[in-house]
């Protein structure tokens, strides 16, 4: 059985189907990408999947049970991570206490009002750290970070939560290219170590085929083809919409 | 500061030079306790009045500093922690002891219930829809007169006697604020505390972490506002009643100015704002009629210079001192553009950073 | 209760109304262009009075009060834009409290300088005889004023509205409504529009001040309770929102006219409660838009 079920999902925006009846099946292990030109609802159906917009139309099963519409701390707790196109970091605090709130709130712990926050979760923390290549700047205010770093505190931040599906929308956008392919390491060394489930969009045609096992293409919200790198590099109607112009 | 952040980065461990809190609670605490030995009734009286503010500043950080909420009726819970103690002695005859440990469940009752309405808008509206409710307390407390006794408040209410000399007053009020301070201290150094800092920091991303951020929000609501009625209660031990004005929202005013004159970004800045606060007006009001006039250009200032309060100005001052003495004796001319950064933006632990935020998640 | 009372109690909530209206405008008209609630909006009503106080008593007779009513008002955005430029102008990229808290200091050092220069007496701004004493409304007796008081705000609220629409200046300012950033790239001088439309609600606030001044006493302590007032206002009307702010004016004067006839002790109780029920079911006021 498929972890995540995508069934018909569909939002739409006034006049716009940003996503339109789309199916997705996600199994357990794999590493699947999402593509598809600018405005092809990648980002809507995330946050469809996320929980942060409520669908018009379809369901989204997770692991068995469905999600649809539940709000984002539900969809969190049932193990569904996601980092963020924009960074989005706690920015005052400190990078060690940024994903020390991940395994808090991955232990049900967040509204404890007594015992010290310090060291709690130290150790674990302190791996997801040198994990991601971000040991040396625990003690960091996060807001200080380069973009890089920040980006990968995010997902460190998301690891925390040990989900089993990782969301990861543009992992490497803004990135300079020995960055992009530091990122990308990262992910693909975390996805194997930790046994994830990654679902990520991506404009970086060589993140996306050095990533993937599987791809779907989305074109104006609904999708357009689906398959192995090699089967979507050979299909007809995605070379003509859309890797046409961008991989040359 | 968490000890592996600090044995791996020696910025971190120069950040915990700079935060000798600690001891500067344990001054505080020492100069608390003897200072009534060097001061007469009316001086007695202004440190009894620190305290109190101490308490009501802190319990507005809750929300302020910590969670990133701007509330105006916090006097209003201050009020109803005041009258929760004078109302049940003069209606039901209830020792005013008995009042004071109730009155931080009634006030918390009474900012759940608002809070609730309150939170159904955010940001610049949520502070605005506080003053209203706020007001609206208020108002009943002023205009009920059958249960308040209206703008003639009450007064007098009994004390035990072993709290009628003002000295025992004195050391009672400290022991409740040592009690509050420490209560409230270990609230916000736990998990619990580093969630409302994550809301305040980035509240959409808390969300995604699977935290209610409503939820806290009202939970950081409640608690800061059942602070606020202890601290009411304490004013009635001090000035043994209570009146309306307890309750006006330029009442909800004066934990603000307390606690950005301290630094709303530490946790001991609210009351070391009041110290200075309960200090300065004192010493003010009694040479010179326009106490208002000083307070609104000091305020005016620290918006303007110096957001952190005075806790980060002496952060910084120390700072800039070290790095004197490490510099060639000659010295060069305080360079104003690279100073700044260092205390002031560094992570602080435990205690909030940043700019604060207006109520409300997003 | 008779209908004629209750015609007249109408009336008395309408010129109630249109104080509010004139002193919230401001409020509301700063709020949307600068994005600062301007706490000492409640000072420059405060200070119209007094300063149209002295004014009065300077030019002497029945012109003391029309010069006040010209001077007055300039003379406050004045004070209004060197506030603006002084205290204001760094805060902008800051956090909304920040600026909400500047202005709290604001109203703090203006209430004292007021006690400073006029002291703690309450004051007596008269009418010129032309707008004083009763009129015969078909049968209802109504004071003159209260009429004045309502012929003006409706000048004003026309006069701003063509302000807004039919000048180059209101089309700025309703750009800096809509999108701040726009503004600046279309060439638009950002900071003096600021300045002027903080000058603009400051004269605003001081007009309304001297307007609401012969009806009552011009008392220290007025800014404070006007600023609640104008708030409410605003806030039930929508930050931002002419109209929103005349209906929100027309809400509070007539709740309070009719709370007080029912309820004497509640009316002000009853504007809290209508300003909590209409941001309970509209959290941004009912003419608001969403913060962004």
């Amino acid at each position: 059985m498929a972890l995540l079920e995508v069934r018909g999902l569909a939002k739409g925006f006034g006049g716009l189907r940003a996503v339109d009846k789309v199916d997705l099946d996600v199994e357990p292990g794999e590493r699947r990408a999402i593509i598809g030109p600018n405005g092809a609802g990648k980002t809507t159906l995330f946050n469809l999947i996320t929980g942060y917009l409520p669908p018009d139309a379809g369901s989204v099963t997770f692991d068995g049970a469905d999600v649809t519409g539940h709000p984002t701390y539900a969809i969190a707790k049932a193990g569904i991570g996601r980092a963020f196109q924009i960074t989005s970091i706690f920015p005052g605090l400190t990078v060690f206490r940024n994903v020390q709130l991940g395994r808090l709130a991955q232990q049900g712990e967040t509204a404890r009002p007594f015992g010290s926050v310090e060291d709690r979760y130290a150790s674990s923390v302190m791996e997801i750290l040198g994990d991601c290549g971000l040991g040396a700047l625990a003690g960091e205010r996060a807001g200080n970070l380069s973009h890089g770093d920040q980006r990968a505190l995010e997902l460190a931040i998301s690891l925390a939560m040990e989900p089993k599906l990782l969301l990861l929308d543009e992992p490497t956008a803004g990135m300079a290219p020995e960055e992009t392919a530091r990122t990308m390491r990262l992910v693909r060394r975390i996805a194997d170590e930790r046994k994830l489930t990654v679902l990520f969009c991506e404009h970086d045609m060589d993140v996306v085929f050095g990533t993937a096992d599987r791809i779907l293409v989305m074109n104006l919200g609904r999708p357009l083809a689906e398959g192995t790198p090699e089967e979507i590099r050979a299909h007809p109607d995605v070379q003509k919409v859309y890797l046409g112009e961008e991989v040359v | 500061m968490n000890r592996h952040d600090a044995a791996r980065t020696g910025i971190a461990g120069r950040l915990s030079n700079l935060r000798p809190t600690g001891t500067v609670w344990a001054v505080l605490a020492l100069i608390g306790f003897i200072a009534p030995l060097f001061a007469n009734q009316r001086q007695t009286y202004v440190l009894m009045h620190v305290l109190v503010l101490a308490v009501f500043a802190t319990s507005f950080n809750v929300m302020l500093g910590y969670t990133g909420m701007v509330s105006f009726a916090h006097g209003a819970y201050y009020g109803v922690g005041a009258y929760a103690v004078t109302l049940l002695w003069i209606h039901l005859g209830w020792p005013s002891l008995v009042g004071f440990l109730l009155a931080p469940v009634i006030a918390g009752a009474a900012a759940y219930l608002t809070g609730l309405v309150a939170l159904r808008a955010v940001q610049l509206y949520f502070a605005l829809l506080t003053l209203a409710l706020g007001q609206l307390l208020f108002v009943v407390a002023f205009q009920w007169r059958a249960l308040t006794r209206g703008d003639d408040g009450i007064h007098g209410v009994a004390l035990p006697q072993l709290l009628m000399p003002t000295t025992n007053r004195y050391y009672f009020l400290l022991f409740a604020t040592a009690v509050a301070l420490a209560i409230l201290g270990a609230v916000m150094r736990s998990p619990f505390g580093a969630t409302l800092q994550a809301i305040r920091e980035n509240g959409e991303r808390a969300g995604f972490l699977g935290i209610k951020v409503k939820r806290y929000q009202l939970a950081s609501f409640t608690l800061g506002g059942a602070f606020a009625g202890y601290a009411g209660a304490m004013f009635v031990i001090m000035d043994r009643g209570a009146f309306p004005l307890l309750m006006h929202w330029t009442t909800s005013a004066e934990p603000i100015f307390v606690t950005l004159i301290g630094g709303l970004n530490a946790y001991i800045g609210p009351t070391v704002g009041a110290l200075i606060f309960g200090l300065l007006q004192d010493w003010i009001t009694r040479r010179f009629v326009f106490w208002g006039l000083i307070l609104g250009i000091v305020l005016l200032v620290i918006i303007l210079r110096m957001p952190g309060g005075t806790v980060e100005g002496v952060q910084r001052l120390v700072a800039w001192i070290g790095r004197r003495r490490d510099r060639a004796p000659r010295g060069e001319p305080f360079d104003e553009s690279s100073q700044p950064a260092d205390a002031a933006e560094r992570p602080r632990e435990g205690a909030p950073a940043g700019e604060p935020t207006a109520g409300g998640e997003r | 209760m008779t209908l004629d009372m209750l015609v007249l109690q109408l009336l008395t909530g309408l010129s109630r109304a249109a104080v509010l209206f004139i002193v919230a405008a401001g409020l509301s008209l700063v709020f949307g262009a600068l994005r600062i609630v301007n706490v000492a909006h409640g000072s420059f009503y405060m200070l119209g009075a007094f300063l149209a106080v002295t004014v009065a008593a300077f030019v002497g007779g029945p012109i003391g009060f029309v010069a006040a009513i010209i001077a007055v008002p300039l003379l406050v955005a004045l004070i209004g834009a060197i506030v603006e430029r002084v205290a204001l102008r760094s805060l902008y990229d800051k956090e909304h409290l920040l600026q909400l808290l500047a202005t709290f200091a604001l109203l703090l050092v203006f209430h004292d300088l007021v006690r400073g220069i006029w002291g703690e007496r309450p004051h007596r701004l008269t009418a010129p005889d032309l707008l004083r004493g009763p009129v015969d409304l078909f049968g209802i007796i109504f004071p003159r004023y209260n009429l004045f008081l309502i012929g003006a705000a409706i000048v004003l609220a026309v006069g701003l509205w063509a302000l807004m629409t039919r000048t180059g200046f209101g089309r700025d300012i309703r750009a800096a409504v809509s999108d701040p950033e726009m503004l600046g790239m279309v060439g638009v001088n950002v900071p003096r529009l600021f300045t002027l439309v903080f000058a603009l609600g400051a004269g605003l606030g001081a007009l309304g001040g001297i307007l609401a001044s012969p009806r009552s006493t011009v008392l220290l302590g007025m800014d404070v309770e006007m600023i609640i007032q104008a708030f409410a206002v605003v806030i039930i009307g929508g930050l931002g929102s002419l109209v929103g702010t005349a209906v929100g004016a027309l809400l509070v004067g007539i709740t309070f006219a009719f709370g007080v006839l029912f309820v004497p002790q509640a009316a002000m109780a009853m504007v809290f409660l209508v300003m909590v029920a209409v941001l309970v079911f509209r959290p941004y006021g009912l003419f608001g838009i969403p913060e962004r």
